[in-house]
């Protein structure tokens, strides 16, 4: 399990981290998500001692900075991963990954039989994040960190990463993944934490847009004034017949099905914030959604 | 040996093997083409007063006598001074050895071919391997990493940094050294091989030495094993404190040119000859060749040559240590 207690990390006058607290248990994949330059691959360094910060960071209760030697278990890719290119990628994971028995099974999962054996100098970007997946999955027993794994990968290779990281899991690795990708990757994660202005998004503020939201389309005007009058207080009016309507329970919900049900309606759509329209209000405003 | 273990593929080999082929062809070169050398006996030339040509011991001990007279008429503060005195022991010495002339390799009367001087004037290629080597090993070991953006995946390993910084050092630092006891052995056999003179005599202070070829050959590695460690150590620490090849690479290279052409810019008999000597001579042969300054002054020289590289090494451990891997 891995802890990290007010981490800070600044560039001179800039702040990057501002006491980010963050815990992930063994076996789950946390995302961490945000805008460019939110901190997400600041924050992955500093989990993975590549920079100075202050702040507290546990593994398994053992202080990460304390015991570097704790990295041996902590798979690592962040940013473009970069390999010996006069290697194999075997022979590169032979170098970074101190046990080597399970590495057969990683590059069957990720179908890399085809171009292992190749010297580095001759893959393709998706070639490397492929190997660069195998490293940091391979050698990460207790911790995968994990900045834009998904990047240059095709549908089938994500597919195939999916699986992987499946596999760590369940080997039960805890796995910090960043992403832009975040349709793909919220379905992948457990959990997740946005990052904004070097902090967490706290959990009231995400909280807010996990109530069913729809949009509805009555068959008349009239019937939209009728249900509109009745549930003023949860419904925003749209142009024409349609309008939206946000349930705060599952006992609004059944009301106000049945009340549409006696008007009339047209259509109704599930249109309850996804990651990417949650993303984008944090970063833009409603306006954006 | 896991963390140089990619530097030694052959394409950074193949950066070292024009420095080993151009020491090969320039020795190769001096022993065909520089006759003249081996005559004059140039490199040992300052370190044995010169000879004049005797037939018996009778002729010798005129020669010892006349020597004796030039001293007693010169004045302790006379520029000449030190070269009679050490005419007088270099006649002493021949004569209560009864040595001929025909054994002699000396100054101007050395006509024999020496192995010495040939040993000699390698030296200067092997000084320039040094360099060379030195640069583009020290300057690529630690830089090449952040060059190739391969530092992120290696600095997170859980081997310590330093580990890391240390044993590149140590096993290139060996590799080199190594390299370089080889490739003077090989020389000094060939030279060897060529037969001639099998000693030379060497003056310091009131006291004749007798070299012999081994020994010389001996001090020579090992006075440029030292210069190495010593020019090695700097390179490689320095460039250490940068996280790009370019900086560094070009620093050494430009440190190097300066000091070939200062050292080439000051007079021969200046005192700061020395600080650029250990590189070439060494402290253990300038203490013994040189009657100039006493060996205090050389050891003086290598400890504030040592102190300097320890201050880089420090600097650069530290800059290393303290820097974010970004």
């Amino acid at each position: 399990m891995i802890k990290v207690k007010g981490l800070n990390k600044s560039y001179g006058k800039n702040k990057v981290l501002c006491g980010i607290d963050l815990n992930a248990a063994n076996g789950e994949i946390v995302g961490i998500f945000g805008a460019n330059g939110s901190g997400k691959s600041t924050f992955l360094k500093c989990v993975a001692g590549l920079t100075s910060c202050s702040g507290e960071i546990s593994l398994d209760g053992r202080s990460l900075s304390e015991n570097h030697s704790l990295m041996k278990d902590v798979g690592v890719m962040i940013e473009t991963p970069a390999f010996y290119k006069d290697m194999t990628g075997r022979e590169n994971i032979k170098f970074f990954c101190p046990d080597y028995s399970s590495a057969q099974q990683y590059i069957d999962v990720l179908a890399a039989n085809d171009f292992i054996d190749r010297k580095v100098r001759t893959y393709s970007v998706g070639m490397k994040q492929k190997l660069g997946l195998l490293i940091a999955c391979i050698k990460g027993k207790e911790l995968v960190l994990l900045d834009e794994p998904f990047n240059g990968l095709d549908v089938i290779s994500l597919d195939q990463a999916d699986k992987l990281l499946d596999i760590c899991k369940k080997k039960g690795a805890c796995i910090l993944l960043t992403s832009h990708m975040l349709e793909h990757s919220s379905g992948l994660c457990d959990r997740y934490y946005l990052l904004k202005d070097g902090k967490v998004v706290p959990n009231e503020e995400l909280l807010k847009f996990e109530k069913p939201r729809y949009s509805v389309e009555m068959r008349s005007l009239q019937a939209k004034e009728k249900i509109s009058a009745l549930y003023a207080d949860i419904i925003t009016d749209k142009p024409g017949k349609t309008f939206e309507v946000v349930l705060e329970d599952a006992d609004i919900e059944k009301r106000f099905f049945f009340a549409l049900s006696e008007y009339g309606f047209s259509s109704v759509k599930d249109i309850t914030d996804t990651l990417e329209s949650k993303y984008r209000i944090m970063e833009q405003g409603y306006e954006a959604r | 040996m896991k963390h140089v273990r990619y530097f030694f593929t052959r394409k950074y080999l193949l950066l070292l093997l024009p420095v080993i082929l151009g020491i090969i062809v320039s020795g190769y070169m001096m022993a065909t083409d520089g006759k003249g050398y081996f005559d004059g006996g140039q490199a040992i030339s300052n370190f044995v007063p010169e000879t004049q040509e005797y037939s018996d011991m009778s002729e010798l001990k005129t020669l010892l006598e006349k020597a004796r007279d030039k001293l007693k008429d010169l004045d302790e503060d006379d520029k000449s001074f030190e070269t009679a005195k050490s005419g007088v022991i270099w006649y002493e010495y021949l004569y209560e050895n009864e040595i001929g002339y025909d054994e002699i390799a000396s100054y101007k009367g050395a006509k024999k071919f020496s192995k010495f001087s040939l040993f000699d004037n390698f030296s200067e290629p092997v000084f320039i391997f040094v360099y060379l080597a030195s640069i583009i090993l020290g300057t690529l070991l630690i830089t090449w990493d952040f060059q190739a953006d391969t530092a992120k995946l290696l600095y997170s390993s859980g081997e310590s940094k330093l580990k890391i910084l240390y044993i590149r050092y140590g096993i290139s630092l060996a590799t080199l050294a190594i390299a370089t006891i080889v490739i003077m052995t090989v020389y000094a056999l060939v030279a060897n091989g060529l037969g001639g003179v099998s000693e030379i005599g060497l003056i310091y202070g009131d006291r004749i030495y007798r070299l012999s070829f081994a020994g010389y050959a001996a001090l020579s590695i090992l006075s440029t094993v030292v210069n190495l460690c010593l020019v090695y150590t700097a390179i490689y620490f320095a460039s250490a404190s940068f996280h790009n090849v370019v900086i560094p690479l070009c620093g050494a290279f430009l440190g190097f040119i300066l000091l070939v052409s200062v050292r080439d810019a000051v007079p021969s008999e200046s005192a700061i000859q020395a600080f650029f000597e250990p590189t070439i001579f060494g402290i253990f042969k300038g203490a013994y060749m040189n009657g100039d300054n006493p060996p205090s002054f050389y050891f003086l020289i290598y400890l504030i040559n040592v102190i300097v590289t320890a201050a880089i090494a420090a600097i650069g451990t530290t800059l290393f240590y303290k820097r974010d891997i970004k």
